[in-house]
């Protein structure tokens, strides 16, 4: 049916929703709500990260990884390997589960809002020492 | 007409990865968008994934080097100290806007701000990149999921945009040499 549809130029019809309904199952949506949440914790990490350096030296310090790139070599690094355990757990704990979207959604929301304030230059020099 | 190494692979960081992970994300919106049963028969969704797949990755993988470059190649030359005494700070690109507070700004506001938000674009594109992967062309059974993944793709740029943005006129500034 849906052959024969797009050989004559035809717009989609009922049959074609319904072969596509028919043919596909979605599945739990448990693995694309883990990816979305791990990535707002990725930002809100870095955002974090970054607001910690300039308030703790010793943390500052410490995130110096390459001399040359100086604390933001640290910063990237654990936030990436804190993004990627926290995709990891979720994933292995999600991926057949059908989760509720919106409190996820709702937590990644606030979670890259959160992040996205921490990275804000007038917030982290605000708080940071001297 | 010649580079030195340090613009060109200033060159290289915004315009060539940026001119890309454009192109990547205008053929990922389009496709994600495009993706409903309404609009496809199942020989369009599945002709339109490879497409999608290809433009999503390409974004997700520009945007890991973009930052990468950036940050472990660009930036050091960007930050790097000048040595006691030197005058002429054309080479020493942050200290020569900290230098004048009529450009101190575009560093400590807009450098201090690009170098941490475009890290976020490459974990945004990496989760739309594996969600479309996951699902294949069962998104365009879920508008939900569909809308999340655009959102997310959305934001990817919109924060590339901003670091790509300040990169620009912070080199129009203080071009590294």
């Amino acid at each position: 049916m849906a052959a024969t549809a797009e050989r004559t130029g035809t717009p989609p019809t009922a049959e074609h929703i319904s072969e596509l309904d028919v043919a596909i199952e979605v599945g739990p949506n448990g693995p694309a709500l883990g990816a979305i949440l791990g990535a707002g914790l990725g930002v809100f990490y870095l955002g974090f990260l970054t607001t910690l350096t300039e308030m703790a030296v010793g943390v500052h310090d410490w995130l110096i990884f390459q001399d040359r790139v100086g604390p933001l070599s640290g910063k990237t690094t654990m936030t990436g390997v804190a993004w990627l355990v926290s995709w990891a757990v979720l994933h292995l704990a999600w991926r057949k589960r059908e989760v509720p979207f919106l409190p996820v959604a709702a937590l990644t929301v606030a979670l890259m809002v959160a992040g996205n304030v921490l990275m804000l230059p007038p917030v982290f020099q605000r708080l940071a020492v001297d | 007409m010649e580079l030195t190494n340090r613009e060109t692979w200033t060159v290289f960081h915004g315009l060539v990865f940026g001119s890309v992970f454009l192109l990547a994300f205008a053929g990922g919106l389009a496709g994600l968008w495009s993706l409903r049963p309404e609009l496809v028969t199942v020989a369009g969704v599945q002709e339109r994934m490879r497409r999608l797949l290809a433009g999503v990755w390409a974004m997700a993988i520009i945007a890991w080097v973009t930052v990468v470059t950036g940050t472990y190649i660009v930036y050091p030359w960007y930050r790097a100290a000048p040595p006691e005494g030197t005058e002429d700070l054309s080479d020493y690109p942050r200290s020569l806007l900290l230098s004048d507070p009529n450009t101190d700004l575009w560093h400590k506001f807009g450098m201090e701000w690009k170098e941490h938000i475009a890290w976020a674009a490459p974990i945004l594109a990496t989760a739309v990149a594996f969600i479309v992967t996951w699902y294949g062309r069962r998104l365009a059974h879920d508008a939900r999921l569909r809308y999340a993944t655009i959102a997310l793709f959305a934001l990817a740029f919109a924060v590339a945009a901003i670091a790509g943005i300040f990169g620009a006129f912070i080199t129009k500034s203080a071009p590294l040499q």
